[in-house]
């Protein structure tokens, strides 16, 4: 499945950069910042503490601005559980969806 | 897709004793490739005809460009797949721009065929439309493409994609694009790590379904698997167009 992904994910880079749906979408000068409120909501939503809700709301916005998925990766990325954390139990606080 | 580096290494061997002349590669190259390759097309809907013409062509572009151009096909062959994967991804585009010439044609008013059974040469038939006449031909619904193929790869994958939830877009991006481990996503969603995974291979399932769906609503004599049309996406690079 990864290896699919990957296939398309290239296809769709190679020959349209600048595409909607695939992401990479935005030239640099377009990248904005989010503000504050939504970079926090960036850091709850990595650390696993949005619910269901948030994370739905969060996600279309991910969606529309593909530079801030980046963003939050590289947030991700930064947290000590990314290493080596364990799994959440399925019955976690903001469980639900 | 899982064709060893050796093979393809062998196979750009082979392709460099081509295009230095050596007539026993290039004999090795048809005598190898031609059963194989005639399998693919008849397999993806070619008619036997259809696989003999678009295969001779293939070979005659090998070594001779296309239109007059100097350079062969061959000389555009990228190495980053097997020979035989790229040579079927040149043939199944030639063939669905084939196909789509003939539906094209067979799109032509009966009033400017003259036939009126949808057959007939498309230059001899566009010939007789006369702009001058008073009388405006009618356009067709869309014209042949230079590249259908790939314009119906793109569109098939910009509807599968469409077609999942942001959720899902997001989740699919982080961990095949970002890298970042479903465990992580497991935390982030408050999931179970067996939940993302189970999502995940679910979102790819309708990505393909949604695909080949696509696919076969737009040309339904074209048959591919999922692995032809991942097979299509790696082999075609720009150069192929």
């Amino acid at each position: 499945m990864a290896a699919d992904f990957d296939i398309i994910s290239a296809f769709l880079l190679r020959f349209e950069p600048a595409d909607e749906v695939i992401g990479r979408g935005l030239e640099p000068d377009d990248a904005r910042a989010p503000a504050a409120e939504i970079e926090d909501k960036l850091q709850r939503f990595a650390r696993g503490e949005c619910s269901p809700e948030e994370r739905l709301s969060l996600c279309r916005l991910l969606d529309e601005r593909r530079e801030w998925l980046d963003l939050l990766a590289g947030i991700v990325r930064g947290l000590p559980a990314a290493a080596g954390g364990s799994p959440p139990s399925s019955s976690g606080a903001a469980s639900g969806a | 897709m899982n064709m060893s580096l050796s093979r393809i290494e062998e196979d750009r061997r082979l392709v460099e004793h081509c295009l230095h002349g050596e007539a026993s590669a290039w004999q090795r190259l048809r005598v190898g490739l031609q059963e194989p390759l005639r399998s693919i097309l008849l397999g993806r809907g070619a008619t036997s005809t259809e696989a003999a013409d678009l295969l001779g062509d293939l070979w005659a572009d090998c070594l001779g460009g296309r239109n007059g151009s100097a350079e062969g096909l061959l000389c555009k062959y990228h190495g980053q797949c097997a020979l035989i994967t790229w040579l079927a991804t040149v043939a199944t585009h030639r063939l669905v721009d084939l196909k789509r010439r003939q539906r094209f044609v067979g799109q032509l008013p009966a009033a400017v065929g003259g036939g009126g059974n949808g057959g007939g040469d498309s230059s001899e038939l566009t010939a007789q439309i006369d702009p001058f006449a008073g009388v405006a031909a009618p356009e067709p619904e869309r014209a042949p493409a230079e590249a259908p193929l790939l314009e119906l790869m793109l569109a098939a994958l910009r509807h599968a994609l469409s077609k999942r939830t942001p959720e899902e877009r997001v989740m699919l991006r982080l961990v095949y694009l970002e890298a970042i481990p479903q465990r992580v996503l497991a935390r982030m969603w408050s999931w179970h790590e067996s939940k993302v995974s189970r999502a995940l291979d679910a979102a790819m399932e309708r990505i393909r379904e949604d695909a080949l769906g696509h696919v076969r609503r737009a040309d339904p004599w074209l048959e591919l698997s999922w692995t032809d049309f991942l097979q299509l996406c790696e082999a075609s690079n720009k150069p192929l167009f």
